[in-house]
């Protein structure tokens, strides 16, 4: 039986979710605040940690702080709705999941669903991100575990390419590029540009890499679709975030339409809060049935 | 396990008396609970045995001893709960077993989803309270248990109980290691004791006895002390040693410190002496927890198994004799006594049948060795015999138990034997007889020692795996369930896929499944038991699936009139099997399904129905429920300190047994307590949660409840507020909260109107719809709303909902000026809701309540109504414990409803309804208080009027005027001539006109032009208080100084004293003191001291009648205060000191008055005066010779 942490400093919301995650089938433990939980989380060690952001006294980003310096735990931040900034720190802060408030019921079976299978294949799964061609006009982008910015993208990007195989009998070439990151900053005209942070966007420029499979337009020549398919223990932080959102843009304004499938419940709020949706036309997980 | 043991005293034998234990143990009867706790071999058991053995050999005893040996298996607190249970069972007296009989196993949770642990201590504290002797239960070999088990939450539980329960009984808990539970802190609070090592350690002179009575008188007095010193007087090593005395054993070559860390190296050496027969007999015999004869000779030694066993007991070669023949036979009849429940008939009639056998009536005694003796041959038996002859003991055992009908103790031999086979067999025979008992975890610990594949291919093994982790399960229940269903179906088997159906609904609404995947499987049960309606067989099946049906129905949220309906059936299935258990379940299903309807009365009914068959104390969902049925029913009749109170105790119960399903009742309840009590805040905090709950259950039906919520808050809270018509501000406003409420109210009903079966909230959302229109003025809308809800609640017999329903129309009628049909709407509704004792209505605003009230007093001409309420209007409106403005004629500005009726042009001509509302009205009014005595005061409604209130000091000297005058029909010429003595007759009159004018203000500044000023009234130029709305302090003095004269006059002395006290107490001072140069007041003033000395005189004369001479001096004392120049008091003083021995006192007191007599009056005391102080002075010359001859 998994032992989960509540930490709310809301009687009534710290009663209702025990009630539902005990019937779940869950080990629940509750404290009313920050430095109460924190104290519960030594004694009990939960695998599971859901925590409100705002609370008076010791915040939730200081309970994943704290959290974060030591375990591996999963952390599910509880945030209210437009808390768009924290919710970012939180990500900064390898938060795994989180889910807004009032809590639905979907959002939080979502969480609880990913939280076990990142625990089940925890020291299995790294993140990968995989490209193939699904047709003449059309390629998959396969994103799973953390997104962590785009250092860590290229690289694994230039990785895969070398080793894929694409169906179609296409191969992705070494020199291949699907995002012209130069390109990116110079064009001005990009409107409703999604922003998650007060955070000056990465510099492309400088973390370019020659060899990078980034840097050639030709690979998108004649493509107009895109998959982009999340796996089950996705997650992301501020930079992959920040590369994400930079790469749906350059491509959509390549006129290539996006199609992202796979998010978890949570992180598609996430996104439409970001404003994603805007680029991508977000198809709801099968892990949510 | 534990219905193969005995619980009685272990016997002891051969034991030294450990006489100064005993006498600690004595000396410290008041610790409760009792930690032996020492190394293996100390003693440990056999002291508390030998010391309560003490007690029951005691004729006069009234102990019941309760001993339990736990093992490992203990560690969950289900098995543990089963072994106490049974013990207590077992043990209990004949009288008390009826009232046991429904208490032995904690009810499988019907509404929650918490961990069984919180009922079972429930349970078993129930017990131990129904029991009429006290119990020492001992709780032996506690180290067996896992440091981190489950177990350590029920025997904290125990601990605490037994520190905190008036009975008188007692916990002994022996232990090897410090046990993880709070002894220490009980220590430090002087509730528990602690015998540690050192303290059961022998002494040198009981080392010397035991060795003695082993050994003979052969030993010297220094081998004695040898033997005392090396094993530091370890009561193990000391029999190690003497038996190894009694073969010769050379002990010189003995290490120079024994322990039981030696216990392996001298259990070899004794071993190593012992015949083959012997060693063979106790290796085979390690194999087994307890050990009778039948085992012994059956499965150890064919030919001396019996004789065997007889010797190690009479050598004490660490085995324990569990029980008597005579313990055993009351096991047996204590199980048919009591008549059980039929699960546990057989549990006891198979407990019985192992010890008397099919025909035998011979009860075979039972053993147990030292666990570590157990632990040592059981390491020699697997040193000594390959893995396959262990295996094939193992089968050997397994298959004798079968034979003896243990099935659960076979299992275990199966799978030791690895005979997965013979294992699941006896696994599905057993397992429902087990799950019914009460979900054994051994159960599912068996079935996940089978491989998996076995597992995986046997639908019932993934059942009853399933089925033991039914709460804890959660979401993986719904698939395991949904595998085994399907097994069940490719091999048709019916009573399985009956039993996995019904448990995958309740899997599946626990885990809130959607309704509509609920029903799936709803629809694919009632098929089943539609296909197999005339099959005969599998009733218990068929029965647990509808009741699991109409849960499905129910708490899933897909249907409640079909949940009501299946819950009938699981009952007359349950009943037509007499299965009590399931009548029970189908009950509180059904009973919540009319909680969650709104339908409390039926609620009612049916668990007062179902009462006998279970009780509060050991079922939370009954209890739960029936708080809910009580808060509703506290609400309907104004008793919030009541429904407070019961919020209290169902809110507890709800988080500590989630009792998830009840939780959005309970917080409907808790917002209407709020709104009732006019805390809107807090009820507007509680609709957001149930609307988050909504969200979060994914339920639309409590999102529209939290919508119906906020609408009557809306709709309460605009009520509440200065009405338009007196608050030019909000007639301008274009947006008021009755717009809010329209809006809420609407939503709450578009959603409503979507869900099935719930016609009743439904209706009673359209009447609060209707309400609010009212409000906004919409008559035609409103009056369409509210007689749609009539006919609903007409139809359904719904009181409370059918009484408002019909008043709101009623005072739509009065709105639309049809006063006949007001009138008979409204009469109507009110009777019936007098009759039912409703003192307020659900949905209405107490405001629009009130109004309903007033309109049916006004149009009530039988005067029927108004004579029934004007009392009860009376004493609530003035009610000191009312509580949060909870009455409906305060706090709603009622008054002004009053005013606006008066000036109604449909009741002008109605003078009979006029004088009632005046009537009314004057009931309300706040009672005012006046004190005279000491300093003036005149408080309304207990706060004072401030002085600048006054318009100066004659509209005050006005007052004192009239009270002076005994407040009633006081001519203005008798105030006048108070007051102001030298006017002319013409320039009095206008004094008193323009004065009495500042007083009426002073008191009733916001007067009721229609009423009239209420508290002075003035008739044919006389002048009165109202006695109804004004309290005179001295009136009072008065008529507790008249009762207590009456009560004296009936030799009531006690009761005289008690009204003469008060009335002094009232006595703060003279009357009017702040006036003395009004001589006006003076006779009075005099009157009212004179009266007050004389009460002061007699409760002295009572006290000192009675012996108190303190309490009669000080009331003397207070006499001489108000008046130093009573002699009387002096005198009984001087009397009260003189008898009580205070001969100083009294001379001095005498020497006083002389000085006062003498300055005051000029005059000597007198002769009465003088003969009392002559007789003191001769005591005290009496008394002066005493002690000089004494001196002397």
């Amino acid at each position: 039986m998994l032992k989960i942490l509540v930490i709310d400093d809301e009687k009534p919301t710290l009663s209702m979710f025990k009630l539902f995650l005990t019937a779940y089938g869950y080990n629940v433990l509750v404290a009313e605040d920050g430095k109460t939980g924190l104290e519960i989380f030594e004694k009990e060690r939960p695998q599971i940690v859901f925590t409100d952001l705002k609370m008076p006294g010791m915040d939730g980003i200081e309970v994943l702080r704290n959290i974060r310096a030591f375990h591996e735990t999963e952390v599910i931040i509880i945030t209210g709705h437009g808390d768009m900034e924290k919710a970012v720190e939180a990500l900064d802060l390898e938060a795994s999941d989180f889910i807004n408030k009032p809590v639905e019921k979907r959002a939080l079976e979502s969480a609880l669903k990913r939280a076990e299978l990142r625990i089940k294949h925890r020291g299995i799964a790294t993140s990968e991100l995989t490209l193939s061609r699904t047709s003449d006009s059309g390629i998959c982008l396969r994103i799973s575990g953390k997104l962590a910015g785009a250092s860590s993208v290229e690289k694994q990007l230039q990785s895969n390419s070398n080793n894929s195989t694409i169906r179609n009998n296409s191969t992705i070439r070494n020199n291949s590029t699907i995002c012209n990151k130069s390109t990116i900053r110079n064009k001005s005209t990009i409107r409703n540009k999604p922003t998650i942070c007060n955070k000056p966007p990465i510099d492309y420029k400088s973390s370019r890499h020659d060899k990078s499979i980034l840097n050639n337009d030709s690979f998108f020549k004649d493509i107009n679709s895109l998959d982009v398919e999340f796996s089950a223990d996705f997650s992301i932080n501020r930079d992959g975030f920040d590369w994400l959102v930079n790469f749906m843009e350059w491509v959509k304004d390549h006129g290539i339409s996006i199609t992202m499938t796979g998010l978890s419940y949570n992180y598609i709020r996430f996104f439409q809060m970001a404003g994603l949706h805007e680029f991508a036309n977000i198809i709801t997980s099968k892990y949510d049935d | 396990m534990s219905n193969s043991r005995t619980f009685a005293l272990p016997q002891v034998h051969d034991v030294i008396a450990r006489k100064s234990l005993y006498k600690f143990l004595d000396s410290n009867q008041d610790k409760r609970v009792v930690l032996v706790q020492g190394q293996a071999a100390q003693g440990k058991s056999t002291l508390v045995a030998s010391y309560l053995n003490r007690f029951s050999s005691q004729s006069e005893s009234r102990i019941i001893p309760v001993w339990l040996h736990l093992g490992q298996g203990e560690s969950d607190h289900t098995s543990l709960f089963d072994l106490m249970t049974n013990a207590l069972l077992q043990r209990i007296p004949d009288q008390d077993a009826g009232r046991l009989t429904r208490k032995v196993t904690a009810s499988p949770a019907t509404l929650g989803t918490c961990e069984d642990i919180a009922r079972q201590v429930d349970i078993i504290i129930s017990i131990f309270d129904l029991m009429s002797n006290p119990v020492a239960l001992v709780i032996d070999n506690l180290e067996s248990i896992d440091s981190n088990a489950s177990s350590w939450a029920l025997i904290q539980s125990i601990i605490s109980h037994t520190c905190e329960t008036a009975q008188g009984g007692k916990l002994f808990l022996i232990s090897r290691k410090f046990p993880p539970v709070n002894i220490s802190r009980l220590k430090l609070e002087h509730r528990s004791l602690i015998l540690a090592n050192d303290d059961l350690a022998f002494t040198l002179e009981e080392t010397g006895q035991f060795l003695e009575n082993h050994c003979g008188n052969t030993l010297s007095s220094e081998l004695i002390r040898k033997i005392h010193t090396i094993t530091e007087g370890w009561p193990g090593g000391v029999a190690l040693i003497s038996e190894s005395i009694s073969r010769d054993v050379d002990i010189s070559s003995f290490p120079l410190h024994l322990t039981a860390e030696t216990f392996d190296y001298f259990s070899r050496e004794i071993y190593a002496l012992l015949p083959e027969s012997i060693k063979h007999f106790l290796l085979r015999a390690s194999m087994f927890d307890e050990i009778d004869e039948d085992m012994a000779t059956e499965l150890c030694d064919p030919d001396n198994g019996h004789e065997i066993l007889t010797y190690l007991e009479k050598r004490n070669l660490f085995i324990q004799r569990l029980t008597s023949s005579q313990t055993s036979h009351k096991a047996s009849s204590q199980a048919n006594s009591v008549g059980l429940l039929p699960y546990h008939d057989r549990n006891m009639t198979r407990m019985a049948g192992r010890y008397y056998g099919s025909s035998s009536r011979h009860l075979p005694v039972c053993y147990r060795f030292n666990t570590l003796f157990k632990q040592f041959l059981f390491k020699a038996l697997i040193h000594e015999i390959s893995s396959d002859e262990l295996k094939l003991l193992s089968k050997r055992a397994a298959h004798f138990f079968e034979k003896r009908g243990e099935i659960e103790l076979s299992v275990r031999y199966y799978l030791d034997a690895e005979d997965y086979k013979m294992a699941s067999d006896m696994i599905k025979k057993c397992a429902t007889d087990i799950l019914v008992r009460g979900l054994s975890p051994n159960l599912g610990t068996w079935i996940e020692s089978l491989p998996e594949t076995v597992v995986q291919s046997d639908p019932w093994l993934i059942y009853y795996l399933t089925v033991t982790r039914r709460i804890r399960g959660g979401r993986r229940n719904v698939d395991d369930f949904l595998t085994a269903l399907r097994l069940f179906g490719v091999k048709n088997d019916i009573r399985g896929c009956m039993l996995a159906t019904a448990h995958l609904i309740e899997a599946a609404v626990f885990v809130r499944k959607s309704p509509s995947r609920i029903f799936e499987w709803i629809k694919y049960g009632e098929d089943i038991l539609a296909r197999e309606r005339d099959n005969p067989h599998f009733s218990w099946a068929r029965a647990l699936l509808w009741q699991h049906i109409a849960f499905g129905y129910i708490a899933g949220e897909v249907d409640i009139h079909k949940g009501l309906s299946s819950c009938k059936n699981a009952m007359i299935l349950a009943k037509r099997i007499a299965n009590s258990e399931i009548e029970l379940n189908a009950s509180i299903v059904m009973a919540f399904g009319y909680v969650r309807t709104g339908n409390f009365l039926d609620a009612k009914v049916l668990l007062k129905d179902i009462k006998p068959l279970t009780n509060e104390d050991i079922n939370p969902e009954y209890r739960a429920l029936n708080h809910l049925v009580r808060i509703d029913f506290a609400l309907k009749q104004g008793a919030f300190d009541d429904a407070q109170k019961y919020l209290h105790d169902s809110e507890k119960d709800l988080e500590k047994f989630g009792l998830i399903f009840l939780y959005p009742g309970f917080i409907e309840l808790k917002a209407m307590h709020r709104i009732y009590t006019g805390r809107f805040r807090g009820a507007t905090s509680l609709a957001g949660h149930l609307s988050d709950f909504s969200i979060l259950s994914g339920n639309t039906f409590y999102l529209a409840l939290a919508h119906h919520i906020k609408a009557i808050i809306h709709y309460h809270t605009d009520c509440q507020q200065t009405p338009a018509y007196d608050d030019p501000d909000r007639k301008n406003k274009k947006y008021t909260l009755f717009e809010s409420a329209m809006a809420e109210s609407e939503k709450s009903l578009k959603t409503l109107r979507e869900q099935k079966g719930e016609d009743a909230r439904f209706f009673a959302a359209q009447a609060l719809n209707g309400l609010i229109l009212m409000k906004q003025k919409n008559y035609t809308d409103a009056q369409e709303s509210l007689e749609q809800a009539l006919d609903y609640f007409a139809a359904v017999s719904s009181g409370i909902l059918w009484c408002e329903t019909e008043a709101a129309l009623g005072l739509l009628f009065w709105k639309k000026s049809q006063p006949a049909l007001a009138k008979e709407y409204i009469l109507k509704s009110l009777n019936r809701a007098f009759q039912q004792g409703y003192e307020r209505f659900s949905l209405m605003a107490p405001s629009d309540f009130a109004e309903i009230v007033l309109l049916g007093i006004c149009l009530d001409d039988s005067n029927t109504l108004f004579s029934a309420l004007s009392p009860l209007i009376a004493n609530k409106s003035h009610s000191s414990n009312e509580q949060f403005g909870s009455n409906v004629f305060t706090g709603n500005r009622v008054d002004l409803k009053i005013s606006s009726l008066l000036k109604h042009p449909l009741l002008a001509a109605d003078m009979n309804a006029l004088d009632r509302l005046r009537h009314i009205y004057r009931l309300l009014l706040p009672r005012i208080d006046i004190t005279t005595l000491g300093q003036f005061s005149v408080c309304v409604n207990n706060k004072p009027v401030a002085d600048n209130t006054w318009d100066g000091n004659k509209p005050k000297l006005l007052l004192k005027s009239i009270i002076c005058h005994n407040t009633k029909d006081i001519s203005k010429e008798m105030i006048i001539d108070d007051i102001w003595p030298d006017a002319s007759v013409k320039a009095g009159e206008k004094n008193f006109k323009v004065n009495l004018h500042r007083l009426r203000k002073t008191l009733e500044p916001d007067v009721n032009k229609q009423v009239g000023y209420s508290y002075l009234t003035m008739d044919t130029g006389r002048v009165s208080l109202d006695p109804e709305l004004v309290t005179v302090d001295i009136d009072t003095f008065n008529t507790l100084a008249q009762q207590g004269y009456e009560k004296l006059a009936r030799d009531e002395v006690a009761l005289a004293l008690l009204f003469f006290e008060q009335a002094v107490a009232i006595y703060k001072g003279d009357f009017l003191a702040e006036e003395p140069y009004e001589t006006w007041i003076d006779l009075k003033r005099e009157i009212l001291r004179t009266y007050y000395i004389e009460i002061l005189m007699i409760i002295a004369r009572i006290h000192e009648d009675q012996d108190q001479p303190f309490q009669a001096v000080e009331y003397l004392k207070k006499a001489i205060q108000a008046d130093p120049l009573r002699e009387e008091a002096y005198q009984n003083l001087m009397i009260v000191y003189a008898d009580s021995g205070m001969l100083t006192a009294a001379t001095a007191l005498y020497e006083k008055w002389r000085q006062v007599a003498r300055s005051e009056l000029g005059v000597e005391p007198g002769p009465e005066t003088c003969n009392i102080y002559n007789k003191i002075q001769a005591i005290h010359l009496k008394n002066s010779r005493v002690v000089q001859f004494k001196k002397r």
